[in-house]
């Protein structure tokens, strides 16, 4: 209940308001061609990350597995059985006494690549 | 705790002719006053994210009320006043040509009302809010907006005379 209604009469505020509030409110928000640009645009970078990332540690990776192989081919042919002596490729072997008839120890090092 | 499109839009609509009337009151600029109701929800649409529905209202009320004392404190800076009669031929307008010289003396006394009295004073008056509810949005004690408006009623009957009745 307002106690000055004969002194402040209530105002009717100037139309149109509310449609100002919804079109700011809709200028606000990012449309769907925009959306899907930002989604392709992230994918782009993605990738593009992605494959300097590869180009960056690829070589060592090869390299590394590359070394891996060669050691498990030398340290396979050390160890075979009905051989009498060592055929070593792409390393040497020394071997090293062991203490034990029924083993053997070999000092395996590959040749670096 | 987002605040909903829909949800925004009922308020403007719930608020926006207590917004207008108690900000009119103050600013007596039509422009300037939809303008900081339109300032007012899109600061609160910018941070929707934070904002909680069941105190949307308060949270409206304390922005208009606040945008609205850095406009006043801004035209005394800038030695900026409202053209009257512009004032108050929206004034009349809006009242169906209502009597110049009797909306002429309410503003007088209403402008020379203290700003923390006119504004208790016009809120009770139009925004539907009890006095707790009042208290919150102002930042001050429940007892607070009694005496102030109290003292408003007061200063506004001293000033307007005879006329406070009519």
């Amino acid at each position: 209940m307002r106690e000055l209604s004969h002194l402040l009469r209530e105002l009717e505020p100037p139309p149109g308001g509310l449609q100002r509030l919804q079109r700011a409110v809709a200028a606000r928000e990012p449309s769907p061609w925009w959306r899907a640009r930002y989604i392709r645009l992230a994918a782009l970078s993605f990738v593009v990350l992605a494959a300097l990332f590869m180009t960056w540690r690829m070589p060592s990776l090869l390299t590394k597995r590359q070394r891996t192989a060669l050691l498990r081919d030398a340290m396979q042919q050390a160890i075979t059985p009905g051989q009498n002596e060592l055929r070593i490729q792409n390393g040497s072997a020394l071997e090293l006494p062991s203490g034990q008839a029924n083993v053997r120890v070999y000092l395996v090092q590959t040749e670096s690549p | 705790m987002t605040l909903r499109k829909e949800a925004l839009y009922a308020c403007y609509q719930r608020l926006e002719k207590p917004l207008y009337n108690v900000l009119f009151r103050q600013l007596w600029q039509r422009e300037d006053c939809q303008d900081l109701i339109h300032d007012t929800f899109m600061r609160i649409w910018e941070r929707q994210a934070g904002v909680n529905e069941e105190t949307l209202d308060a949270l409206v009320w304390t922005i208009a009320l606040n945008l609205a004392k850095n406009r006043l404190r801004w035209r005394v800076l800038r030695k900026h006043e409202p053209i009257d009669e512009e004032a108050m031929q929206d004034f009349n307008a809006s009242n169906d040509g209502g009597d110049f010289l009797a909306e002429r003396r309410v503003r007088e006394a209403l402008r020379k009302l203290p700003n923390a009295w006119r504004e208790v004073l016009l809120l009770s008056e139009f925004s539907g809010m009890r006095g707790a509810e009042m208290a919150e949005v102002l930042g001050i004690p429940v007892g607070t907006i009694a005496s102030r408006k109290h003292l408003a009623l007061a200063r506004l009957k001293e000033y307007l005379g005879e006329h406070f009745h009519a």
